[in-house]
């Protein structure tokens, strides 16, 4: 027997001082009730024994004391909240599946209801209750009541947010578990990775309850992005989205045929797969006028995607929807916000090398100015004035700068990291640097400094022919991006998916409930999808884009199979306590009324 | 101080309307009474023949039996049955106990002993009437006439409730009152603070008839009281402190059968009415019930 409010100790040492309690009660003198009669000549010959009950005499009810003491130390153990010792040596973890997969009608409510029946049956001192979703969230706290439990879960709802059972149960064995180990039952239909079930701590056992699950027909949008276009074109973007239409079509073979389905592969504003899909249309939108599609055809797993190429990225929303709701519907449409891609006006100065000069002519995304005050960037040698505060890409004099590139840019959380980025960015990875330093004879190194706006300072000799680094072909590359570096963020494409994709940015968030989401060395994931702004009020649109959610939310059958069993229910003894309690209660009321005990 | 009994509350034309056919009847009253209906030891003018006896000089002649001359040649004179009065003493417990409970023992008491009194005032006895609290006193000395019951009912209606009961001193008090012998009827609970034994002997030093007419309530015998009480006497103050348990109330009830013995036995052994009156129920009803075919017998 184990309790869930007091120690042994206690309990024990508050079952002596009741007793203790009781028996002084017992021997003190009785307040008695004044009664005037005709006579006491009759009582005071009856009372002759009675009066002994006075204090420190002898005890004169001992059955009355006994009976009184079990029914106090029956109400004293109910207080401790005892729980058999039988079952309460492992710790009992309750993982409520709440990601979008759950969303299907009435599958979440039913996977609660086994949560709060399986939460009755365990001890409550070592069972937790937890809800994995966008967030894992503490239902029910070792040796809380479970009505807390029904008040908590009111208005569960599942979030628009793919599974997040893998990191839950990773961050339950993480934590301090209970040295006999633990039991986590799984109540959602999401999978668990094989590879994090082979690899649990040997005293933890993973298992899954069964959950009654709604019928579904579900197709979903498992992608919707945005790559570099492939016309080359600074201004353009190329768009993609990807659907999984398959839904409760699936034949009894189970096998998708949307990779030999004969659908209609028609450029147009509609992704149609009727024909494998039995009828799924996803439509594709910019700022509400239907895009064109350049391509769509089906992937080698069952998907189709669609590409809509050269779109002109001057912002605005494109939006994927499917044509007919399901049960899923958190899938059912995705949205993503263009970037900006105008023209880069630079400056040129004009003791910039020629071949600096030919290969910004030659950029599409570029365009050449005269005069710095209306320049995005600026490119000059380091001893001509600066006229304007545009960032720059300096050239500067060889033994004025021990590095051979030197990057400023504002203050970073983690300067490594951005040095890092910035590496990449600037397609210096792309430098065959060893040649470089060969020539220069010295290190060709990379330094970041603070400053208050982006900037570039490099070699101007790197650009003389001795080096003969404009005639490589990491150049241009280099030229290009360093240029898109300077002019800003404005480059960055506008989406990202719900979960643990990170999304880079270096401000901070915040969706339609206030809730604000902080970068991390320089990037920022979103939990779930849905519409967040940052505070330049620039909006992004996260979306689900979850295939497994997609797949799962239509066919659970891939789910890995339980591992182990369930834990057996628990003897509950308080209500037999109370019980027992009430029945005293009656046999000390009986004896009274019969007078069997004062 | 509980409120005064009405005399009509006492006595009405129905209460003695009811009492009309009841009698008490002594065996033979003392001699030397006034003439009434009870039987006396005094032979002389009465009218039922009782014995002859020799003629001495100074016999009335009228009273010679001239038949026995004429065969035995011998005076004899006729002697008869005189018919006397009974004279009745009541005792009335006033003591406060007596009015202490609801209903008081006293208007039992008050209406028994008027009830009494009522019968031989019928019957042409003298009727006194004692209460009695820590002594006893006179409040009406014995008279006789039909019509003195009213009279009697506003005495008893002024009495004023007494302190404690001691009837052994109260009754020491009417025996020197030196009252001609007659039938004493005490009233009363008969708890003396002094024992029923006390009592028992006082009573037995009475020269006179008796009837003792005990007022008491069921409660008396199975007291209906639970818990620890502290019981204090209502008239002395004493307090018994008290934790009632079925052992407790057996005591109890034992103790009361002791009481109630030892008074019965009395009234055995001396051939002396005792009347049980229940407060709680009509005096009248009751006292019909005790009186076989409408007399009492004493």
């Amino acid at each position: 027997m184990n309790f869930t409010w007091l120690s042994t100790g206690i309990w024990l040492a508050g079952l002596g001082a009741l007793a203790t309690g009781l028996f002084l009660l017992q021997r003190l003198r009785v307040r008695h009730r004044e009664v005037v009669v005709v006579t006491n000549l009759f009582w005071r010959e009856a009372v002759e024994e009675t009066r002994a009950r006075v204090f420190v005499q002898r005890f004169r009810h001992p059955w009355a004391y006994l009976l009184i003491l079990a029914i106090a130390s029956l109400v004293w153990l109910s207080v401790a909240g005892p729980e058999s010792s039988s079952s309460s040596s492992r710790e009992h973890v309750l993982v409520l599946d709440t990601s979008a997969s759950m969303s299907r009608g009435d599958t979440l409510r039913n996977a609660l209801e086994s949560v709060k029946r399986r939460a009755r049956e365990l001890p409550r001192r070592t069972t937790t209750v937890i809800s994995a979703g966008s967030h894992v969230r503490t239902l029910l706290a070792p040796g809380e009541e479970t009505p807390l439990l029904d008040q908590r879960a009111t208005n569960l709802a599942a979030d628009a947010a793919p599974s997040s059972l893998n990191r839950t149960i990773r961050s339950v064995c993480s934590g301090p578990l209970h040295a006999d180990g633990a039991d986590i039952e799984v109540f959602g239909v999401s999978p668990i990775d094989a590879e994090l079930l082979a690899n649990l701590p040997k005293n933890v056992v993973v298992s899954r309850a069964s959950v009654p699950e709604a019928a579904s027909d579900n197709s979903g949008i498992t992608a919707l992005g945005l790559s570099e276009p492939r016309s080359g074109a600074w201004s353009t973007i190329d768009l993609f989205v990807e659907v999984d239409g398959r839904g409760s079509a699936r034949d009894a073979n189970g096998a998708a045929r949307g990779a030999n389905a004969a659908a209609r592969d028609v450029p147009g504003a509609t992704l149609d797969v009727t024909a494998a899909m039995r009828g799924v249309t996803a439509t594709l939108t910019l700022d509400g006028a239907p895009l064109v599609l350049s391509e769509s055809g089906p992937l080698p797993d069952g998907r189709w995607r669609a590409i809509v190429r050269d779109v002109s990225a001057r912002g605005g929303r494109v939006e994927a929807r499917l044509s007919r709701s399901d049960a899923l519907s958190a899938d059912d449409s995705a949205a993503l916000v263009l970037p900006m891609r105008p023209a880069i006006r630079v400056a040129l100065s004009a003791s910039v090398p020629s071949a600096l000069r030919a290969v910004l002519a030659a950029d599409p995304g570029v365009t050449l100015i005269v005069g710095e005050g209306e320049a995005d960037v600026v490119v000059r040698r380091s001893d001509e004035a600066a006229k304007s505060a545009a960032p720059a890409l300096v050239l500067v004099d060889e033994a004025a700068q021990p590095a051979a590139f030197v990057l400023q840019q504002p203050a970073a959380i983690d300067p490594d990291s951005a040095l890092r980025r910035s590496y990449e960015a600037l397609g210096l990875d792309e430098i065959d640097s060893t040649e470089l330093a060969a020539r220069a004879e010295r290190p060709i190194e990379l330094d970041l400094v603070q400053g208050t706006s982006r900037g570039i300072s490099v070699w101007g000799s790197l650009f003389e022919p001795k080096f003969d680094f404009t005639a490589t072909r990491s150049f241009p590359l280099f030229v290009a991006r360093s240029v898109r570096w300077l002019a800003g963020d404005a480059a960055r494409l506008g989406t990202t998916a719900a979960g643990e994709v990170r999304f880079g940015s270096d401000t901070a968030w915040t969706d339609a409930a206030s809730r604000l989401f902080d970068p991390a060395d320089g990037e920022v994931a979103f939990p779930r999808a849905g519409d967040v702004r940052d505070a330049a009020g620039r909006t992004l649109h996260v979306s689900l884009l979850d295939m497994q959610t997609t797949v799962l939310a239509r066919d659970a059958s891939p789910l890995p199979a339980p591992a182990g069993s369930s834990a057996s229910g628990v003897f509950e003894p308080l209500p037999w306590i109370v019980l027992a309690a009430l029945i005293l209660l009656l046999v000390e009321w009986w004896l009274v009324r019969t007078e069997r005990i004062p | 101080m509980p409120p005064r009994i009405e005399a009509k509350t006492l006595c009405d034309e129905a209460f003695l309307a009811s009492l009309e056919h009841l009698r008490i009847v002594a065996r033979r009253v003392a001699p030397r009474g006034r003439f009434a209906e009870q039987r006396s030891k005094d032979l002389g003018g009465g009218i039922e023949f009782r014995d002859y006896r020799p003629y001495s000089p100074g016999d009335d002649l009228r009273a010679i039996d001239w038949n026995i001359y004429r065969r035995l040649g011998r005076l004899f004179v006729r002697l008869f049955e005189e018919q006397e009065d009974l004279p009745l003493y009541l005792i009335v417990d006033v003591s406060k106990s007596a009015w202490h409970e609801e209903p008081p023992r006293a208007m039992a008491g008050l209406r028994t002993a008027l009830a009494l009194a009522s019968i031989s005032l019928g019957q042409h006895d003298r009727v006194g009437i004692f209460p009695f609290a820590e002594d006893l006193r006179v409040l009406q000395r014995p008279k006789a006439g039909k019509g003195r019951i009213l009279h009697l009912a506003n005495l008893v209606a002024g009495i004023e409730p007494g302190g404690k009961t001691d009837l052994v001193r109260s009754l020491a008090t009417f025996s020197h009152l030196g009252l001609r012998e007659g039938l004493v009827c005490v009233v009363s609970d008969f708890f003396d603070p002094a024992g029923i034994d006390a009592e028992i002997e006082a009573l037995r030093a009475l020269r006179h008839r008796l009837l003792l007419v005990r007022l008491a309530r069921p409660s008396d015998k199975n007291p209906d009281l639970r818990g620890d009480l502290r019981v204090v006497d209502c008239e002395e103050n004493t307090a018994a402190d008290v934790s009632i348990t079925p052992a407790v109330l057996e005591r109890y009830r034992e103790a009361y059968a002791r009481f109630d013995t030892k008074l019965t036995e009395f009234a055995r052994s001396r051939a002396v009415g005792l009347i049980e009156i229940d407060v709680e129920s009509d005096v009248v009803t009751q006292l019909a019930r005790l009186f076989e075919a409408g007399t009492l017998r004493v």
